[in-house]
This record gives structure tokens, C-alpha cells and sequence, in this order.
């Protein structure tokens, strides 16, 4: 019985010990995969915010930005500090509330969480100076990939969007999950029958042609020719379930990223990207994963070099 | 034609299959030995289609018959034949066939080792592996079959990725699929065992072998596999934590802690219930393996992209392990203990420690790697882990299991006194001293950096490597001793009289080497990257690197683009390196590092690109000790060859 209950106790030691590793390992090392359209909806620059500020409405959002060089007024009883953030283009008055950093100064790359306040200025609650790198999942987008001997970086863009070829090609192994299609509407009438309160129209990436219903009236932008990014459940039976909309801006990101980039890096590839989205909207990569769609599959998918 | 042939192969030796499991229940159920002999024919039958579909497809890839889909898409006119061959694994499809093949391979074998003994066991034996291999037809049947046909017929092939035309593709998949597949035999044994509750040392006598096998296959799939990443993809590691490398791994550690914890079952009837679920673990994590490389339930650079084949494999799995728990519950009253541990300092409690660690490192490893997946279903968000997360788990795992190695054989079995154990201790425990006081000197004289995480586990592997050289070197004593013989000699027929325990040792010391060539790699590797122009130079650790210039060259297959280094160690000039990269039509170009493996370490050179005016960049590796990572796992090879040899010999001797 003595050895049985030092078993006892032995067990639970190295289940313990483990259990710890395990935890402080998921709790300090676990990230969150961003889709771009979420990253681009919640991290925005003074630009994207400026022109989305109407549909932000009084959502809690971040801005990124350059402190300018206008004074940083500081109002020690009330904790509040008003400064001006920038992207280089447009400048966003923004007024914190809270202790402020040693750090903050102009020049200064910094994140401010918050909403927006009625006179056009953001009302911040929290701020940070070293934002933490997130991990942003993609598809390398058809747009120039470029690399530069000197500074050894790569730039190129991601998408969270499918052409609606690349949807019809991997349709079956996305599952029933949320995606988002580009496409120009094509050019016949859209129909909307009020009896089922949907509309029915299709999209074309130019080589094939994508119909979907939509539980509700016509919105706008569908027009014959205008390129649209549909949002929607993508059914393994080859439709999609459409239930919004979004646009290109919010489903692109350009990255640049230092360091060596995988053989199988190209137009079409799954990515990963570790790293943080700078003032200037550009995400500036620290690593860079890529999902190979193609290792095994015919290489149809690939591209001609 | 051939490949109609070998379509119906398939269809009939699934057909074939799922007459023979029924005959088996059926036969022996009902006592009717007709009826069990007509199932071991249709098992034999089954190997002979499968080898059949096998050959068909074989044919139709060197013949280049593009007709066929599969053929057309992994071989070319210009693939030569040794990757022709290749091809046969190279797609989904064909790695399955060959999966079965291999399956189907074991089940004849298993059939005719016992065609004069274990006649309980072998009906629930056959039936489980014949379930399996319909697991594995039925999808070549209903959703991967190799010999799918093309409209019409192309001109050429597609020809097989670069990446893949390395002599890793040859080796690699084959004894890493051989290793999975294998471990459906154990789990056989293990299964008619419970059925017939003839749970005495038969079954595990019987598998031991096997699982040795099949465990050193998947552990040189594993190795193999490094090493071929290490040289092809580029990016100056060996190991990334993909889900795929994990999957690969996590059977192989619940295999070794079986082969750990039967020795107990073996001499002291304990850890019954704990052995089987060892083994039905590693058949499942082993099915569950060859599963996610063919999903997308995980993102991995591995996989073969959708197949429609995950409500196959889910189905069997969850089918699977309810059945097989069920089994385990309701035959626990003949599972119970013969004895119980008499100590804590006894080997049996140090291996039940070890394989604890083992298990432990899977079920991490596992939640890490399916997090993505539950994290999806549970919160609807996906989280993940990377190659961080992972190795700060798994570095301490790997340092506690180098440690147990050195302690377990210091440990005798039922029990041992501390005082003799401590005594036993005291010369690794100098070993493991002196290494920490050797390296923390270096460190202050500034010839390493100091990092305390890699001085415990260079200690800590000196203290695993005395034990073994103790070990060995007391029992070449005693033969000296009683047999007079001289030490070589008594060194020799040591390890030829107890093959299983001392060549065993040659496992542990190549695992020791492994980890120390992993624990130097990780920690004192130096990566650096620069852009040079022709004539440029740049240091490197102490390595000058001098850039002579670009050259283009077509060959028949590709164009190439080589980087041409002149290298000098120090002082001494130490010769020239190339770094390329080959542009294949139809494909992505690929890179071929410039590799220069030495004893102390690898020089490690990747081409990023080039510019017009001829710059390049360039990344540099230095990475100590890799080579030991691969003579490590020769060590395992060679080891458990050694031990293979001689139950098979007393076997026939019985």
C-alpha cells in the first residue's frame, strides 16, 4: 500500500509538473490567427480610419499611428493627454485617458484602443508603444511580388478573398466555412423577387461564373460590372451562401517581410505571417509560413516561371 | 488495360477482405476450422491483389502511361526511373496503395510465421488487420483511386516536384508509412488476445519483434525525414513542428514507452492495462497520422491537399478506440496485476516513470498540434501554437528522458538499496560535473556563449553516455574475469550473449547523441544575412566567406543558377561552396543549399536571390553538431539490429 500511494503521489508530480508547462506554454505562446478583413476591421491607420469613421460608428477600434510634432498636452489631475497621430497623410487629435508612457513622444510609432468621440477626435482608454506581433493567415495575392538584392525584403500582398476560379478549385477541401469571393457582376439583370425577399445575381473572375442568392434586397454597389466581394458560407455541394458584403480595401494587406522566403512561396499559396501591421498600413513581417497547396497536387495550380 | 487490372485488384481485394474478416469471426466463433482456413487463404489472396494493383501501378508509371491521371501527374518523360519509382508515393492515391500493399505484406507474413502456433489468436488477429486494410481499400476504391483515368490522353507528364527529387523521396515516405502501417500488427495481437482473454505472455512474445521493427522504421522515417528538410527545404532546421512531423513523432514515443513498459509486463505481470492502451494509442495516433496528411483539418506544408477521405478515417478511428476501450473495460478482471511493485527504486518504477514522461510529451505534443481544430470548434476561433510553444515543452521532455536513460539501467529490478544506487550514481554524476565545469569554462574564456539550458543538457547527456559505458564496461569485467577472455573479445560476446540488453544500449547512446546534436544546434546556432557583389567578402562565426560571382547553365532537366563561395576556416582557406537554385518548367524554382557538414559543425548556405549587376544574398548558417543528429540515428539502426538477432534465434531454437 506504501508504494502504491507514493505511485499516487509520484503520478500527480510529473502530471503537475507537466500540466504547468503545458499551460504556461499555451498561455504564453498560443496566437490567434487573424483573417485580414478581422486585422483590417480592428487595427486601423488614420487614413482607413478617417474613411470608415461613419461605419465605425462608436465600435471599439485601434488606431496606429505616428505621434506628431504638435505639443503633447498633459493634464495630470484629469489623466487625460490630447496629442495628433499620423499616417503621413491625415492627422487623427487623439485624447487619452490614463497613465501615460515615458515613451510616448513624437516620432513615436504607437497603438491607441478606443472609440471615436462626437467632434472628430478618438477617445482613447488604452495605448501601447510595442504593440505585440499577431499572426495574419492569407492568400498571396495576384500583384507583384517584389525583392530587392540590398535590403533582402520581399513585399507583396495578401488576400482573404477567392477569385472565383480559385473558390471552384478548392471548394471541396475549404468545408462548410465562411469565405469571401471577388468578382465583377455580370453584366445581366439582377433579379430580386420580393416574394422570397432575395436577390439572385452572378459574378465572374473572367473565366467562370459564380450565381448567388441573397436573402435580401439589392444592395448598391450590385451593379452589371462593378466588382464586388462577397461574403458567405462556401458549401462543399459547389454554392455559396451568401450573407454580406465586404470590400477590397478590408480584404488586402501588403506585407514586406526580411528574411529567406520558402521554395514554394507564389501567387496562390496559403500564408502565414507573424508580425505587426506600421502606421503606414503596411505589416511589417517577422516570419513567414507558407501552406503549400500544391506539394501534392497536380501542379495545374501552379504557376509558369 | 493495366490499370483496369489494377482497379479490379483493388475492388477484389476489398471484397476479398471483408469476406475473410467475416469468415474469421464466423470460423471461429462457430468452431468450424473449414471456414477459418478458407479466411487465411483470403488473407493470402488479399496480399497477392494488393501486390497485384501494386505491380499494375508500378508498370503503368515506368511505362509512362499518362492515361492514367495519377501516372500524368507525378512522372514525366524526363523523371528518371529511380523517381518514376518514386512517384508511387508521391500522391495520395499511391501512398495509400502502397500503405495497403505493406499492410497486406505483414498480414501474409504474420499468417505464415503462426501457421503452426497461436491458433486462438490468429482469426481476431487476421480480422483486425483485415479491417483495417478495408479501411484503406475502400478509400482507394471509393475516393483516391490511383488508377483514375484521364479523357484524354496528355503528351507528357507533369513530371514529380524538385522538392521530391532528392534521395530522401526514396527512403523517407517508404519507412515511415512502413512504420505506421506495422503497428496495426501489435495492435492485432493485442486485440485477440482480449477476445480470447489469453492474456498471458503469448501475444506480447509474439509482437515484440514486430513492435521493434516497426518502431525503428518510424523512428528512421523520422530521422530520414530531418535530414531530408534539413538539406532540401531550405531554412537551416531540421524540425518545424508541423503537424505532420508530429504526427509522425507521437506514435513513435507511445511505441518506445511500450517497449519499455512490456519488459515489465514480461517479468513481472504488472502494467497489463497500461500496455494495452500503449499499443491501441499508437495504432490509433499511427492511423490518425496517415489521416491528417491526407485533410486539411490542419494547416501543414505536408499535406496532399482534400481527398473527401475524413469521414472514413474519423469514422474508424472513433469506431475504433470505443470498441478497443470496451474490449480493455470488460476484460479488465484478466488484466489485473500478478504482482505489485515492491519499490520505488526499482527498474520497473523507473520505467513506469519514463513512459509517464513519454506519454505525457504525446498528449502535449497532441493537444498542441489539434489546438487550430478545437480551439475552431470550441470557441470558434482559431489558435495556434508554433515551434516556441513546442520546443520549450518538449527540450525539458527530451532532457528528463536522456536523464531517466542514464538512471533506469543503474536501477536493478524489484528493488535496490539507495546506497548502492548512489554509488552506482557517483561516476556518471563526475561525468555529468566535469562537462558542466568543462563548458562553464569555456564560456567565461569566451570561446562559447554562455547558455545555462545547454550546459544541463550536455551534463546531463555525459551522464546518460557513462552510464551506458559503465554498464558495458562491467559486464566486459566479468567475462574477462570468468571466461578469461581478453576485453575485446569479452566485449564482443557480451553484447552477442544478451543482445536485447546491451545492444540496446546502442539505441540509448544514439538518442543521446540526437538530443545533444538537437540541444547544440539549437543553442549556439549563428544565422546571418547579407547581400554581397561579386568579389565581396563576409565573416561568419569564424568562417570568411568570399563571393566569386553568379553562373547560369542549363543541364537537360533545368536551368541553373549557382552561387560560387570561396570559403576560409580562420586562417585556412577550406575550398569552394555553391549555393543554386534550378528553375524547372511547370514548377516553382527551387533552392539547393550549399552544405558543408563537419564533425564540430555545419556550414550552412542558402541563395536568397540576385540582382542584374550580379549581387546576391545570401543566408548563413553555422550549426554545431547537426551531423551527430544522423549518426544518432544510425546508432538506433544499428542498436536495434543487434537486439532484433537473438529472440529470433532462440525462437528457432525452441
Amino acid at each position: 500500500m506504501q508504494v502504491r500511494k507514493s505511485y499516487l503521489i509520484g503520478g500527480v508530480l510529473v502530471a503537475v509538473a507537466f500540466g504547468t508547462l503545458l499551460l504556461n506554454g499555451l498561455k504564453n505562446m498560443s496566437s490567434y490567427y487573424y483573417e485580414i478583413g478581422e486585422l483590417n476591421s480592428s487595427q486601423l491607420t488614420v487614413s482607413e480610419f478617417k474613411v470608415r469613421a461613419a461605419t465605425i460608428g462608436d465600435r471599439e477600434v485601434t488606431v496606429i499611428g505616428r505621434v506628431t510634432d504638435s505639443p503633447i498636452a498633459h493634464d495630470e489631475g484629469a489623466q487625460l493627454t490630447r496629442l495628433s497621430i499620423t499616417d503621413g497623410r491625415q492627422d487623427l487629435t487623439i485624447s487619452y485617458t490614463g497613465n501615460t508612457p515615458g515613451a510616448l513622444r513624437a516620432g513615436i510609432e504607437a497603438a491607441f484602443r478606443g472609440r471615436q468621440s462626437p467632434g472628430g477626435t478618438f477617445g482613447a482608454t488604452w495605448l501601447t508603444t510595442s504593440p505585440k506581433e499577431v499572426k495574419v493567415r492569407g492568400m498571396v495575392a495576384d500583384a507583384p511580388i517584389t525583392w530587392d538584392v540590398n535590403s533582402r525584403q520581399t513585399r507583396f500582398t495578401i488576400t482573404g478573398y477567392y477569385t472565383v476560379s480559385a473558390l471552384r478549385e478548392w471548394q471541396t477541401s475549404i468545408g462548410d466555412r465562411e469565405v469571401r469571393v471577388i468578382g465583377n457582376v455580370v453584366n445581366r439583370p439582377v433579379t430580386w423577387d420580393p416574394g422570397k425577399t432575395q436577390t439572385t445575381f452572378a459574378v465572374t473572375d473572367g473565366r467562370q461564373e459564380l450565381s448567388v442568392a441573397y436573402q435580401n434586397a439589392i444592395p448598391d454597389s450590385i451593379r452589371a460590372g462593378a466588382e464586388v466581394v462577397l461574403v458567405g458560407k462556401s458549401r462543399s455541394d459547389g454554392t455559396l451562401e451568401m450573407t454580406g458584403l465586404t470590400t477590397r480595401a478590408e480584404q488586402e494587406l501588403v506585407v514586406v517581410y526580411n528574411g529567406s522566403v520558402p521554395d514554394i512561396f507564389d501567387v496562390g499559396v496559403e500564408v502565414v505571417i507573424d508580425g505587426k501591421k506600421g502606421a503606414d498600413g503596411i505589416f511589417r513581417a517577422s516570419l513567414l509560413t507558407t501552406k503549400c497547396a500544391s506539394k501534392y497536387t497536380p501542379p495545374s495550380t501552379q504557376r509558369v516561371q | 488495360m493495366i490499370a483496369d487490372l489494377g482497379y479490379i485488384a483493388i475492388f477484389l481485394a476489398l471484397a476479398t477482405s471483408v469476406y475473410s474478416a467475416t469468415a474469421f469471426v464466423l470460423g471461429a466463433t462457430r468452431q468450424q476450422p473449414a471456414l477459418v482456413q478458407s479466411a487465411r487463404n483470403g488473407t493470402y489472396a488479399v496480399f497477392g491483389l494488393v501486390s497485384i494493383a501494386s505491380f499494375a501501378l508500378l508498370y503503368a508509371l515506368l511505362a509512362r502511361d499518362f492515361q492514367l491521371s495519377y501516372v500524368a501527374s507525378y512522372t514525366s518523360r524526363a523523371t528518371s526511373v529511380v523517381y518514376t519509382i518514386a512517384g508511387f508515393w508521391a500522391g495520395n492515391a499511391g501512398s495509400l496503395l502502397l500503405w495497403s500493399w505493406l499492410l497486406a505484406l505483414c498480414g501474409a507474413i504474420v499468417l505464415w510465421q503462426n501457421r503452426r502456433k497461436n491458433q486462438e489468436l490468429i482469426p481476431y488477429a487476421s480480422l483486425t488487420i483485415l479491417v483495417t486494410q478495408a479501411l484503406f481499400l475502400a478509400l482507394m476504391v471509393f475516393t483516391a483511386n490511383p488508377f483514375q483515368k484521364l479523357p484524354a490522353i496528355p503528351a507528357d507528364g507533369q513530371g514529380l516536384n524538385p522538392l521530391l527529387e532528392n534521395p530522401g523521396m526514396l527512403f523517407h515516405p517508404t519507412t515511415l508509412l512502413a512504420g505506421y502501417a506495422g503497428f496495426t500488427i501489435p495492435f492485432a495481437f493485442a486485440v485477440a488476445a482480449l477476445i480470447t482473454r489469453r492474456l498471458d505472455h503469448q501475444w506480447l512474445a509474439t509482437t515484440r519483434n514486430w513492435t521493434l521493427v516497426f518502431w525503428l522504421l518510424l523512428g528512421i522515417g523520422n530521422v530520414l525525414g530531418m535530414q531530408w528538410a534539413y538539406v532540401e527545404l531550405g531554412w537551416g532546421g531540421y524540425w518545424a513542428w508541423d503537424p505532420v512531423e508530429n504526427a509522425g513523432l507521437m506514435p513513435w514515443l507511445t511505441a518506445t514507452a511500450f517497449l519499455h513498459s512490456l519488459m515489465v509486463q514480461r517479468r513481472g505481470g504488472m502494467l497489463k492495462v497500461w500496455n494495452m492502451s500503449l499499443i491501441g494509442a499508437t495504432f490509433f495516433l499511427a492511423i490518425f497520422g496517415t489521416f491528417i496528411t491526407r485533410s486539411n483539418i490542419l494547416s501543414s506544408v505536408h499535406t496532399f491537399g482534400e481527398s473527401g477521405q475524413g469521414p472514413f478515417f474519423l469514422f474508424f478511428i472513433t469506431a475504433g478506440i470505443i470498441l478497443f476501450t470496451a474490449l480493455v473495460v470488460s476484460r479488465l478482471s484478466d488484466l489485473r496485476s500478478e504482482h505489485q511493485m515492491e519499490s520505488l527504486l526499482s527498474r520497473e518504477a523507473s520505467f513506469l516513470l519514463n513512459n509517464l514522461v513519454l506519454v505525457a510529451a504525446t498528449v502535449v505534443i497532441l493537444l498542441g498540434t489539434m489546438l487550430p481544430l478545437f480551439s475552431r470548434i470550441l470557441a470558434g476561433k482559431e489558435v495556434t501554437v508554433g515551434a516556441t510553444f513546442f520546443n520549450s515543452v518538449a527540450g525539458p521532455i527530451l532532457v528528463v528522458l536522456v536523464l531517466l536513460m542514464g538512471l533506469c539501467p543503474l536501477i536493478g529490478w524489484y528493488r535496490t538499496s539507495p546506497g548502492k544506487l548512489l554509488n552506482n550514481l557517483l561516476t556518471p554524476l563526475y561525468a555529468a560535473l566535469a562537462t558542466a565545469i568543462v563548458l562553464l569554462t569555456l564560456a567565461l574564456v569566451r570561446v562559447i556563449p554562455l547558455k545555462p539550458y545547454a550546459v544541463a543538457t550536455f551534463s546531463i547527456c555525459a551522464f546518460a553516455l557513462t552510464t551506458v559505458f559503465l554498464e558495458w564496461g562491467r559486464g566486459t569485467r566479468a567475462r574477462h574475469r570468468i571466461h578469461g577472455e581478453n576485453y575485446f573479445r569479452a566485449f564482443i560476446s557480451l553484447i552477442g550473449k544478451s543482445r536485447a540488453r546491451y545492444g540496446g544500449y546502442f539505441v540509448h547512446i544514439g538518442i543521446v547523441l540526437i538530443a545533444m546534436g538537437i540541444g547544440a544546434s539549437s543553442a549556439y546556432s549563428i544565422s546571418e544575412e547579407f547581400t554581397l557583389a561579386p568579389g565581396g567578402s563576409m565573416k561568419v562565426g569564424q568562417y570568411t566567406l568570399r563571393y566569386e560571382g553568379l553562373d547560369q547553365y542549363p543541364t537537360p532537366k533545368q536551368m541553373v543558377v549557382s552561387a560560387g563561395l570561396s570559403v576560409t576556416n580562420g586562417q585556412r582557406a577550406a575550398g569552394h561552396m555553391e549555393a543554386k537554385r534550378y528553375f524547372k518548367s511547370n514548377f516553382n524554382p527551387v533552392s539547393e543549399i550549399g552544405l558543408r557538414s563537419g564533425v564540430s559543425e555545419d556550414l550552412y548556405i542558402i541563395l536568397m536571390g540576385w540582382d542584374e549587376s550580379g549581387s546576391a544574398a545570401f543566408k548563413v548558417l553555422v550549426n554545431p553538431l547537426v551531423l551527430w543528429i544522423w549518426v544518432g540515428g544510425g546508432l538506433m539502426l544499428g542498436g536495434t539490429f543487434i537486439a532484433l538477432w537473438p529472440t529470433q534465434r532462440r525462437n528457432a531454437e525452441e
